[in-house]
Formats: C-alpha cells, sequence, structure tokens
C-alpha cells in the first residue's frame, strides 16, 4: 500500500511476514518500507506530538517483530499489524509521559496572506477539530486521519484495518460530521458554515 | 484527496482547519526512521534466525545425528572384523561329531570310547542322534 508496495509479482505481505519469522532482513525492510507511513498516520490519529508518534511508530514495529513468532500467516498482515499498533498507541495513551493533545502542526497558514484575525481563528479552530478528534470513536479517527488528512484512498485504509470500504465510507462520513457538528456548537456556525 | 468514487456524503473539512499531513513520501525523515527501526530490529532478527536454527525439520536433524551414528557404526563394524578371527579358533577345536562317526565306521560306542567314555550301543546311538546338527 505504500513504497515497496505489493506490485504484479511482488511478494504478498503475509509471505513477507513468513521469512521475517525465520530472520529475513530483507523480507523485514520490505514490510517496513510497505508500512512506515500508513502505520505512522494510525499513530498520529491518537497523539499529536510528533516525537511521541515516532516513538510509537517504531515500537509498534518492534512488537510486531517481537510477536511474528506468533502470528498466522493464513491470516491477513495489514490488520495484524493496524492491531499492533493501536495497542502500542493505547498503551502510549495511558501513560503518564504522554503529553496529550498539544495542538498538532497545521498547515502553515503564512503563506496564504490571511490577515492575523483570520489566522488567530483558524488556530482557534483547530484546536478545536483536535479536541473534537480525540473524543471520536477510535476506528473513525483513523479511517479520517487516514484519509482526510493523509490522503489514502478507502479501499488502501479498509486493506490496513481489515474492514470493507463502505464501513471506512461510513467512518469517515461520521467523523466529519461529528466534528462540523462540534465546531458549529463552538461556533455558532460562524466558523462551520460550508 | 477526495476522489469521485468515495462516495461520502458528508463534505471534507476545510484544509485549514486540519492537522499537518505526515512528511512527502520522498521526504529523507522516513529513510531516518526506516533504518533507526531496522537497527533496533537486528537483535530480534538474530533470535528469529537462531530460533529457526534450533527448530530444524527433522530430515535435517535425521542428517545431524546420522553422521555421529554413521562413525560409532564403522568403529563398531572394525571392532567386530577385529574380534571375529579370534572367536573361530575356538570353534574349531569342538569335535566333529560327523567326521568321527565316519572314522568309527558308524558305530556309535566305539566314537564315544574315542573320547575315553564306556558307552552303552543304544544310548551311544541316542546321544548321537540327539547331537545338534
Amino acid at each position: 500500500m505504500d513504497e515497496g508496495g505489493r506490485g504484479p509479482g511482488g511478494p504478498s505481505d503475509e509471505l513477507l511476514a513468513q521469512r521475517v519469522q525465520h530472520g529475513d532482513r530483507d523480507a523485514l525492510d520490505l514490510l517496513v518500507r510497505r508500512y512506515l507511513r500508513p502505520i505512522h498516520a494510525v499513530c498520529a490519529s491518537y497523539m499529536t506530538i510528533a516525537a511521541d508518534v515516532e516513538d510509537v511508530v517504531q515500537e509498534t514495529f518492534m512488537r510486531a517483530i517481537g510477536s511474528l513468532a506468533s502470528y498466522d500467516t493464513t491470516r491477513p498482515f495489514a490488520p495484524w499489524l493496524y492491531e499492533v499498533a493501536r495497542n502500542a498507541a493505547r498503551r502510549r495513551l495511558s501513560s503518564n509521559a504522554l503529553r496529550r493533545m498539544e495542538p498538532m502542526p497545521a498547515i502553515e497558514p503564512a503563506a496564504t496572506g490571511a490577515s492575523p484575525e483570520v489566522l488567530t481563528q483558524r488556530s482557534e479552530v483547530r484546536r478545536h477539530v483536535d479536541e473534537a478528534a480525540a473524543n471520536l470513536p477510535e476506528q473513525q479517527r483513523t479511517a479520517f486521519r487516514l484519509h482526510d488528512v493523509d490522503g489514502y484512498t478507502t479501499a488502501e485504509i479498509a486493506h490496513l484495518m481489515g474492514l470493507t470500504t463502505g464501513t471506512v465510507r461510513s467512518h469517515v462520513h461520521h467523523a466529519r460530521r461529528a466534528l462540523r457538528n462540534s465546531l458549529a456548537k463552538v461556533y455558532d456556525n460562524t466558523a462551520t458554515g460550508s | 484527496m477526495e476522489n469521485e468514487s468515495e462516495h461520502i456524503v458528508e463534505p471534507p473539512l476545510p484544509a485549514e482547519w486540519l492537522p499537518a499531513p505526515a512528511a512527502a513520501h520522498d521526504d529523507p525523515s522516513w529513510d531516518a526512521l526506516r533504518n533507526n527501526i531496522m537497527m533496533q530490529a537486528e537483535p530480534a532478527l538474530r533470535s528469529l534466525s537462531d530460533e529457526r536454527n534450533d527448530d530444524l525439520p527433522w530430515v535435517d536433524t535425521l542428517g545431524t545425528w546420522w553422521t555421529g551414528a554413521a562413525a560409532v557404526l564403522a568403529i563398531a563394524a572394525t571392532l567386530l572384523l577385529v574380534i571375529r578371527p579370534a572367536v573361530a579358533p575356538t570353534t574349531a577345536r569342538q569335535p566333529d561329531v560327523a567326521l568321527d562317526m565316519i572314522a568309527t565306521d558308524g558305530k556309535p560306542a566305539t566314537l564315544w570310547t574315542s573320547f575315553g567314555i564306556e558307552a552303552d550301543p543304544v544310548l551311544a546311538l541316542m546321544a548321537y542322534q540327539a547331537v545338534p546338527r
């Protein structure tokens, strides 16, 4: 689904995982290339600090390698890895060390030439989006992040999360609606008019 | 980002409200992160590789075992060859009853006499017939 992705004739994730179970370094390298960015996006849907996200991404892959001996290669690899990432992110969230919900760095607005008032308002809106996103159900939040922020297709997200594309679309739809409604409450429709 | 085939009813939020997406695909930060992961994974990979060696299939295990077993078998065969000639003369010293019988004209009592035993002719015949051949 990413760099090193399974092209025609490329080894399947499951075959690569089987090779990693036997200590094959190249197979692991290919799997990491394939899933580094999607797993990063999954982790970023749980936390906002870039360093925390990177830590959890690394922890995800370490835990995955550690658990590979018990991974059943007849089952899809991507949803298994997604579950490992999800658990690693949850553990990190529950640890006291996490600096929770600091605002995510947003797309640099200065280049848009907007007035200071508009920039301030946007910054406020982003903060509220972050807060509202943190209250979304996990799968909705992750599907929303992968689709609307990082630009993955519903098919790619479905493959990763082990869902149907219909379910992914539904998650994104509900997440957008919930975020919009949440912002409408705060801004009384002034900031959320679409 | 949004494409026609996605069919999501609720329109997307304005991009400026959203967090920044992850770094571009070709950003060097991905290589750095991947290298970190691969470096940290080395001990685990070595351990997986070692487990693989410990968990050889039975054919490989038999192959390993067979080398030792073949050596033991070769030593045993050599010992047998060395010991066997020493045993042969012992059996050769046993009295050859059939030849002695011919030499005594078919009279078992005479045969026993040749061993220094004074024998009844009937009992000597029975004793001769009881000798395993």
